[in-house]
């Protein structure tokens, strides 16, 4: 019977070579689609290492350039902050906060192995207030701050997995004179729906975010006074307070949106494409009409024209999508946009799957039809 | 072998309702040859096609080979028509994207029989009818008269009991004509019962027995 479908449709394939383009396409589209959504739903999945809720973010201009001066002057805000009583723990970091715009990376090097990660400027708060764990070692310390022969850093469990593997980290040193002294667990700080990205830590004052965890029932009273309780230390430098968790959900909806648009209108494209391929299917079997009264005649049953009809679409599915499963494959043999192959793979696999269920659901109709047509009377036509 | 009981046709569309057949009564024996014969439009296709279960009676039974038919539901109707029935149409009904080796396998495609088989059984009715060198050819390429022939083959392939063709020479020459009437008594001389409309008095004369109709009765 197979063998039979192809004859059929390889004699008619000039009038099917657009619909076989048309479902191509299709393919590809929903290819994007599933990668992408399936590499967001993974990643959001998936514990963002920090805890947004109840941080808040101060940014102060403290209207000069000099980094000794910042430090000195961050220094007097986060004085008279954190003796209040709401306030749990206070930080100040590089301007690279997370779920923020601005990054700041730096390449690292152990033996012949190399690393690009994110760089990060911090003090002996910072996983207090972010909720960050440290697994192996320790974080800095107060003795960190004089100087010596290396600088100390702690790393990510991504930074800590390219460079050494399941080897030793803690005291290694690597690239530029850096000391390992701790490993800490990865974290998303660009996005809940994009991947952890690699990072290390540097003790160093001389940034400016100050950022606080609050514990509070009543946060409109408490960022009033705040805001109050700065402006008295800050005189004429302008601050701003912004909330953590806020600034997740928008950086999401960054992320998000995009997605959201691509799918709308994939949505749309594949949506024609099945309109037409059932407009295509539906003429094809109005012409058809006598063979389906030969065959009936001759022995098909309804349920076998269904079956003829739905089998000649898939056929010509598996033929159209051939080419973009191989097109597709090359994604994560060339590794293509970095992702992880297992995404792709689920991708082709959903991506095809969803092809056949579409033309499935698109030739349904047009067969039924063509199985309802009487034999005598589409003999009687001819 | 076929046994029609009172059977009447109406053809009903939204404006007009055509009266095709009324009380026909027809009693065919297994191994005859009938002719049936009528004006254009009394019925003959219709009575045809109702022998061959594609059509529903209005009214009346029919009985092929001891079974009732009206009972059976589709898929027992379909099986029923390609194990034990045969058709040629006047105008050949051949599927024209399929080449005639093709077109011939065609009722065995519906029976479990594998494609080896098929193609050897397709062959050789093929050669029956005299067209064994045509058999990567498509239908637009053949003559009427072989079409004909081609028509002939896939309705013996399966080796139906019955064989019920309408105006079978309806379409060719006398002498082309008078082959595929040869043909078909060659079928009916190793056992088929067959039963074929014609116009033609000639080709009449040749079967056991002749069915006149008019205006949707039988009148002999
Ligand atoms: N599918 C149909 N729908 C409506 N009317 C039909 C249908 N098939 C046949 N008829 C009508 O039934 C009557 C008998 O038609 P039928 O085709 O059986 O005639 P016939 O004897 O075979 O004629 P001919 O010798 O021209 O082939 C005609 O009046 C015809 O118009
Ligand atoms: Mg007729």
């Amino acid at each position: 019977m197979l063998r039979h479908l192809f004859k059929l449709i390889w004699k008619k394939k000039k009038t099917h070579f657009l619909l076989m383009v048309e479902i191509f396409f299709s393919f590809l589209i929903l290819f994007g689609i599933f990668s992408a959504l399936i590499y967001y739903a993974r990643n959001y999945s998936r514990d963002s290492g920090i805890k947004a809720e109840d941080v808040w973010v101060i940014s102060c201009d403290f209207k000069t350039d000099s980094d000794s001066l910042r430090t000195i002057y961050a220094k007097q805000i986060v004085d008279v902050i954190r003796p209040v009583s709401e306030i749990e723990s206070a930080t100040v970091m590089s301007f690279n906060v997370p779920y923020e715009y601005s990054s700041m990376t730096n390449g690292m090097e152990y033996q012949d192995r190399r690393v690009q990660a994110e760089h990060i400027l911090v003090d002996e708060y910072y996983p207090a207030v972010m909720g960050l764990t440290v697994n192996e070692g320790r974080w800095f310390n107060s003795a960190d701050r004089v100087p010596g022969k290396y600088m100390p850093i702690v790393i990510t469990g991504s930074v800590r997995e390219k460079l050494f593997g399941t080897g030793n980290a803690v005291g290694e040193i690597v690239s530029d004179n850096r000391k390992v002294i701790g490993v800490v667990n990865d974290y998303k700080f660009q996005s809940d729906y994009l991947a952890d990205q690699p990072a290390f830590f540097q003790q160093r004052s001389g940034d400016w975010q100050i950022l606080v965890k609050v514990r509070t029932n009543q946060p409109g009273l408490l960022e009033t006074r705040l805001a109050r309780t700065i402006a008295g230390a800050a005189k004429e430098w302008p601050f701003e307070i912004r909330h953590l968790d806020k600034m997740k959900q928008s950086r999401n909806r960054t992320v998000f949106v995009p997605v959201l648009i691509g799918l709308i209108v994939g949505g749309f494209l594949v949506f024609n494409v099945a309109l037409g391929l059932m407009g295509v299917l539906w003429q094809a079997i109005q012409q058809r009409r006598e063979e389906i009264g030969i065959r009936r005649a001759i022995g098909a049953s309804a349920s076998g024209i269904v079956m003829q009809f739905l089998g000649e679409a898939w056929v010509l599915t598996a033929f159209s999508i051939l080419l973009g499963i191989f097109l597709a494959v090359q994604f994560p043999i060339l590794r293509l946009f970095d992702l992880d192959a297992q995404i792709y793979i689920l991708a082709i696999v959903t991506a095809v799957v969803s092809i056949f269920a579409l033309v499935t659901a698109c030739a349904w109709y047009p067969s039924r039809q063509a199985a309802e047509i009487l034999p005598a009377t589409a003999l009687h036509e001819n | 072998m076929i046994e029609l009981k009172n059977i009447g046709k109406v053809y009903r569309t939204d404006t007009i309702e055509t009266l095709a057949l009324q009380q026909v009564n027809l009693s065919i024996r297994k191994g005859e040859f009938v002719s049936v014969m009528g004006p254009s439009g009394c019925g003959k296709s219709t009575l045809l096609n109702i022998m061959g279960l594609l059509d529903m009676p209005s009214e009346g039974q029919v009985t092929i080979a001891g079974k009732r038919l009206e009972r059976l539901k589709d898929k027992e109707l379909a099986s029923f028509r390609n194990h034990n029935i045969g058709f040629i149409f006047q105008s050949y009904h051949l599927i024209p994207d399929l080449p005639v080796v093709d077109n011939v396998e065609l009722p065995l495609l519906y029976r479990s029989v594998s494609a080896k088989e098929r193609r050897e059984l397709a062959k050789e009715a093929l050669e029956k009818v005299g067209l064994s060198n045509r058999l990567r050819h498509y239908p637009s390429q053949l003559s009427g008269g072989q079409k004909q022939r081609v028509a002939i083959a896939r309705a013996i392939v399966g080796r139906p009991e019955v064989i019920l063709a309408d105006e079978p020479t309806g379409n060719l020459d006398s002498a082309m004509g008078q082959e595929v009437m040869d043909i078909l008594q060659a079928l009916n001389r190793d056992g088929s019962t067959i039963v074929m409309v014609t116009h033609d008095p000639n080709m009449a004369q040749q079967t056991h027995r002749l069915v006149r109709m008019f205006d949707g009765s039988q009148v002999s």
